[in-house]
């Protein structure tokens, strides 16, 4: 008998709230493991791609993996699925919390609602079944307030809930779904998904022990990840400072956005926001998902002034960044107020600071004024009204109904494509391709727009991660050749860790590779999944869910990364100088004039293609070489005409994917590999 | 002297955000720290990213970087985050 999973979802319909268990077969399980996965296949079966988001027939997904509420490291973790309302493309956020393991010991591996309800209901699930009860009096109730009540309500100290808060009833397109008040389902807007619905919380109290096949070897496997996780250095910094571990890293090699990525390095920014300052300053205590011992989470408290935050939790990275570099931001109380806003309203940080950020420069430019701003003025460093904007966005009122639609849509309605950072509609995350070349990758083909947690390219790119279990080579950041390959396997390795359900910090720290991934799921489930067969379950499922994508509507053109995160900084000069550089430097010995023309040329033609805008030691001693001076000031000042025209090799890098990935001109994974992976269904549909 | 600063959990391991140092170049860098700070640290400079003056080491002429006065060496442990 399968262990790990139970083999049956609830479907709950909401629209005549009515229930009905769904048994799955185990092939299923066993082909596309759990969490997103399952769901992506449950999406497909059901034909539901044409569904508007915000409409009954959009079914919103919460689904568990095998190692979903367990004793390992990191499994207290969930994934909520839909077409997102923000990209209208297949929709997904990971979320840990607490709500994990008592879902799971209600005898489910997930819930799927479809239709809708007509009043405000909140389901109730623990042993002795489902109910759905009245949430008009939760209404209007931010998601601390909801909590607060619903558990003196259910009156289970246990019971753990997902909920929305106004942002979702208000149909915020970017709209979250939180548990824990600290721990969210961020991106795509599925607590929009859920306030379409009128449904304001799930309550999940259970008892029941989910079956391992293997108890013996489970634990061993336990013991295992744990042993690594208790040396690992990364999930050490994770402990000690938080995600926001790294800020002060991130900004020092050209990772961290500021200014609405148009300037490449802000020194004061990161000492004044990132995890040391907040563990110096504000910090109350640390926290964790349930069972972690990686332990990132971060409780603070800012007593009082203008910016107070009630002790709870702080700014991750993602919010560090967006709500404060982005915004040109360095006031740290504030930052944490304007989190703490977004947790309460429920909105993902990541596309709400991105989505004010783009209004700021829009305003700067002319484009949007004050007529459309409801009287204020956008300008950058401006705390008071970066939290006016983001209580204005949770109601939609004003400036904000427009601003809650998001980046793209707004550049639609007031122009500005060009800064408006996003891609298929997701705004990126706070990771900078221009330091990471592997990111721009990782953001033109994630399967729910530009992400950095469906694949392990970040951590790999930073040097962290390699793929020698899958056989393929790590390159180093500012290298395009052998990039779309490590691509691929980073997404297998993404895809499945959001299938089986794990964090990535948990996993990663330990070495996120698939070898670990089979010692942990084979107990558990009685599989006997090997590297390779789990490697393909990463590409069945990776294919499927870019599929589900094209039946959407997306197409290979909306495969890009605005260029505003491609070239060089529009502001400032970043830290690192290429590689491609130095080694021609370096050969330099005494040289003819004839030698110094060619350099010339050499030069020019080098920096072209490769060099950002910053020089170290080593070229700006070429300056006491005649003819070398002027150019490299030029160089340096960020003038010239060669570091106009530098970018990241997307291009390049690209086209490279789409042909090791089998992708057609219209951005279709082809028949002949869908039929491969066990999909002719997939394919018939795309292809007729 | 060349500024040396620690981030992050190398910060804590060191218990100070900074030194200064008169080691010609950043190896005489990493192998000076666990002789002032203890062998204890040493686990976080194996995998350690050094920056010299916002530049990478891996870009410059790795731990053969020189230093001069008032260069300012940026070391930080293996870390992620975000």
């Amino acid at each position: 008998m399968m262990g790990g999973n139970w083999g049956k979802i609830l479907q709950v319909d909401l629209t005549d709230g009515t229930f009905e268990d769904i048994e799955l077969e185990e092939k299923l399980y066993r082909d596309y493991i759990g969490g997103s996965g399952l769901a992506a296949k449950w999406f497909f079966d059901n034909k539901v791609w044409e569904a508007d988001p915000l409409s009954p027939e959009n079914p919103l997904m919460i689904m568990m993996g095998p190692l979903s509420g367990t004793s390992l490291p990191g499994v207290s973790r969930l994934e909520i699925c839909a077409r997102s309302p923000l990209t209208g493309i297949w929709g997904e956020a990971c979320m840990g919390g607490h709500f994990a393991p008592q879902l799971k010991r209600t005898g489910y591996d997930g819930i799927i609602f479809v239709g809708a309800s007509e009043k405000p209901v909140y389901l109730l699930l623990t042993d002795e079944g489902a109910e759905l009860k009245d949430a008009s009096h939760l209404w209007g109730k931010d998601t601390y307030e909801t909590e607060d009540l619903l558990q003196e309500e259910v009156g289970e100290k246990r019971a753990q809930m997902i909920c929305i808060g106004p942002a979702g009833e208000n149909l915020v397109k970017y709209a979250c779904v939180m548990n824990d008040k600290g721990s969210t389902a961020g991106r795509c807007g599925m607590g929009a998904v859920m306030g379409s619905k009128k449904l304001k919380a799930v309550v999940a109290k259970g008892t029941k022990k989910h079956p391992i096949a293997d108890e013996d070897g489970f634990k061993q496997a336990r013991s295992e990840m744990n042993e690594i996780l208790k040396f690992s250095l990364v999930a050490e910094g994770l402990g000690s400072f938080g995600s926001n571990v790294h800020m002060e890293y991130g900004m020092a090699i050209g990772d961290v956005p500021t200014k609405n990525w148009r300037e490449a390095y802000w020194k004061d920014g990161p000492e004044k926001l990132g995890g040391t300052a907040v563990a110096e300053t504000i910090l109350t205590k640390t926290h964790s998902c349930f069972g972690c011992p990686v332990h990132c989470k971060r409780i603070v408290e800012v007593k009082a002034g203008p910016f107070a935050v009630k002790e709870g939790p702080g700014s991750e990275y993602e919010a560090a960044a967006a709500l404060g570099t982005l915004q040109r931001m360095d006031d740290m109380e504030a930052n944490h107020r304007a989190n703490e806003m977004c947790n309460r309203y429920g909105m993902d940080v990541i596309s709400c600071g991105s989505t004010i950020a783009y209004a700021t420069e829009a305003f700067e430019e002319g484009l949007i004024s004050e007529k459309d701003t409801d009287g204020i003025k956008l300008g950058w460093n401006q705390p008071k009204t970066l939290l006016e904007l983001i209580d204005k966005i949770a109601h939609r009122e004003g400036f904000g109904d427009d601003l809650a639609e998001g980046t793209r849509a707004m550049s639609g309605k007031y122009g500005g494509e060009e800064f408006a950072v996003h891609v298929k509609g997701l705004e990126c995350p706070m990771h900078d391709p221009r330091a990471l070349w592997a990111m721009a990758l990782t953001y033109a083909t994630s399967i729910r727009g530009a992400c950095h947690c469906s694949d392990s390219n970040l951590y790999v790119d930073m040097g962290l991660l390699g793929h020698k279990d899958l056989g393929v080579k790590r390159t180093w950041p500012y290298k395009a050749k052998g990039k779309a390959a490590q691509t691929i396997a980073s997404q297998k390795k993404g895809v499945i860790a959001n299938s089986a359900v794990i964090c990535e910090y948990a996993w990663n720290s330990a070495g996120g590779a698939l070898p670990e991934m089979a010692m942990m799921l084979n107990p558990l489930t009685g599989f006997d999944y090997s590297v390779d067969e789990l490697a393909r379950a990463g590409d069945r499922i990776w294919y499927l869910k870019r599929a589900i994508g094209n039946l959407c509507g997306a197409t290979r053109e909306e495969d890009r990364v605005p260029r505003r995160i491609l070239e060089p900084h529009v502001e400032g000069t970043t830290p690192n100088l290429h590689l491609a550089v130095y080694p021609t430097f370096m050969s330099m010995g005494p040289m003819s004039k004839m030698r110094i023309e060619k350099m010339k040329d050499a030069n020019a033609k080098i920096m072209a293609k490769f060099v950002y805008p910053n020089l170290d030691k080593l070229l700006t001693s070429m300056k006491v070489l005649p003819g070398f001076r002027s150019h490299i000031k030029k160089l340096e000042a960020g003038e010239s005409e060669e570091i106009k025209k530098t970018t990241v090799p997307f291009d390049e890098m690209i086209e490279e994917y789409y042909r090791l990935r089998d992708i057609d001109q219209q951005g279709r994974p082809s028949r002949k590999v869908l039929e491969g992976l066990g999909m002719k269904d997939v394919a018939d549909a795309l292809y007729g | 002297m060349a500024t040396v600063k620690f981030y992050a959990t190398l910060r804590k391991a060191t218990g100070e955000k900074s030194y200064e140092s008169s080691a010609k170049n950043v190896a005489g860098v990493l192998r000076e720290v666990p002789k002032l700070y203890g062998n204890g640290v040493s686990r976080y400079l194996k995998s350690c990213t050094v920056i010299v003056n916002g530049r990478n080491i891996a870009y410059l002429r790795g731990k053969r970087t020189k230093l001069e006065p008032s260069d300012e060496v940026s070391i930080f442990p293996p870390l992620a985050g975000g």
